[in-house]
């Protein structure tokens, strides 16, 4: 059963450790395995994504849109996207959302448009100080392939900041990396994923609301 | 001098009274003054049912207004001062400090948005706006003001809910009666509605967004 936690350090952001159920979690894996093996691109050349990113930040990792490669591939299985997106608004997540007393969060159901990134971290990747290009909040769900472990670092680091110019990383709050882990944070706070050993694989769900 | 307050009931919002000074307010009123007597149309909007609905004597929403940005951008020989005596007041720093100050994601990521719109609103006799949600995700901000030849008599008062659907229950709603040269900046999804006047009411919406 999943555990979740309301944090407010350095900003506030909801964690959920055990975030799938075993069945949930295996299908998930089983529909991004033939992504992972035929579909992830380098990240500084989509530009879709290099868009939001400063010229000055460090992107090394491999990543895929995923409705827009599904779009593209209409034989490729939905279960990752359908799965991760049923569960993030699933009741008590929502009651998370609403119990955090903090309009950011309790709007974020109101949001009607997402995207969601494939991402994986290879040795030696990371990501610079950075943030997210929506007015709402990214989740971000941290899990591993059975065949491609993680060794060290991947850590999860969340400052307080909303502003990536003039930042500098006083108060921030670090999450080493943890199979099956989701974590909800204001896209605007600036964050940073250390660089690893092995292999992390993440999924990045972006909302936004539009006319 | 204006008079910034943080309110958080029934949901987190902020009003300035006398938010523009005497020289501003005067400007803005004056380069509104040929938008109101030529470029006044019905507007539409879109419910929180997601249907769009015009504004007309079979809806439950009674205005005329015009969207300033695109209009200045079809007339340029219309005075900008408007819009940007607006804009440049609700980024001003004591309202940058006041939405910090809230303690509240919403406000404090306010600031970064990065495209708006203004719709510059007129109520005439028996106008009104149902309860309705604004069509963003950050906050609105909704400046009240008099034209001195077209005076409010009644009504036009502006009501604030929560995030809730439907018609909100009396506990949950704070009342602002008409106040000219007034300031109130609410997240755009809470219930809001404006009562029926009786003379003019007068107001310009401005709404922000962050688009990548």
């Amino acid at each position: 059963m999943s555990v979740i936690e309301i944090k407010t350090h350095p900003v506030t952001h909801i964690i959920v450790r055990d975030f799938l159920d075993s069945s949930s979690k295996k299908k998930l894996l089983n529909s991004l395995l033939p992504i992972r093996e035929n579909h992830l691109e380098k990240g500084d050349r989509v530009g879709l994504y290099k868009s939001f990113m400063s010229e000055n930040v460090d992107l090394y990792k491999r990543i895929s849109y995923l409705h827009e490669l599904l779009e593209e591939n209409p034989t490729l299985n939905r279960d990752c996207i359908d799965i991760l997106e049923n569960n993030i608004w699933r009741d008590d997540l929502r009651q998370a959302y609403a119990n955090t007393n903090n309009l950011l969060f309790r709007t974020y159901p109101c949001s009607n448009i997402s995207s969601m990134l494939f991402s994986q971290y290879e040795a030696g990747e990371g990501m610079a100080w950075h943030n997210d290009p929506t007015s709402f909040c990214t989740a971000s769900y941290i899990f591993q392939f059975d065949d491609r472990q993680f060794l060290d670092g991947g850590d999860f680091l969340l400052s307080g900041a909303l502003e990536i110019d003039n930042f500098s990383p006083e108060k921030f709050v670090t999450y080493s990396q943890e199979n099956n882990f989701l974590i909800i944070f204001p896209s605007k706070a600036v964050h940073k994923i250390t660089k690893i050993s092995g292999y992390r694989y993440s999924l990045q769900y972006f909302v936004d609301y539009k006319e | 001098m204006s008079v910034i307050e943080i309110k958080t009931h029934p949901i987190t919002h902020i009003i300035v009274r006398d938010f523009l000074d005497v020289t501003s307010r005067q400007k803005l009123v004056e380069s509104l003054l040929p938008i109101r007597e030529n470029f006044l149309e019905r507007v539409t909007y879109t419910d929180p049912n997601g249907v769009e609905r015009k504004s007309t004597e079979d809806t439950d929403m009674f205005k005329t207004g015009a969207w300033l940005f695109p209009l200045l951008e079809e007339k340029p020989e219309l005075s900008r001062d408007c819009v940007e005596i607006l804009e440049n007041n609700i980024w001003r720093d004591d309202l940058r400090q006041a939405y910090e100050d809230t303690n509240d994601l919403l406000f404090r990521t306010y600031p970064y948005s990065n495209d708006s719109t203004i719709l510059f609103s007129q109520y005439e006799t028996g106008e009104w706006m149902t309860w309705h949600t604004d069509e963003r995700n950050t906050c609105s901000a909704t400046y009240v003001f008099t034209f001195e030849d077209r005076q409010l008599l009644a009504g036009g008062d502006f009501l604030l809910s929560d995030l809730i659907s439907g018609t909100p229950p009396p506990e949950k709603i704070v009342t602002y009666p008409h106040e000219d040269n007034f300031l109130i900046i609410f997240p755009a999804k809470a219930l809001h509605h404006i009562t029926k006047t009786t003379g003019y009411r007068y107001s310009l919406n401005y709404s922000a967004d962050y688009r990548e």
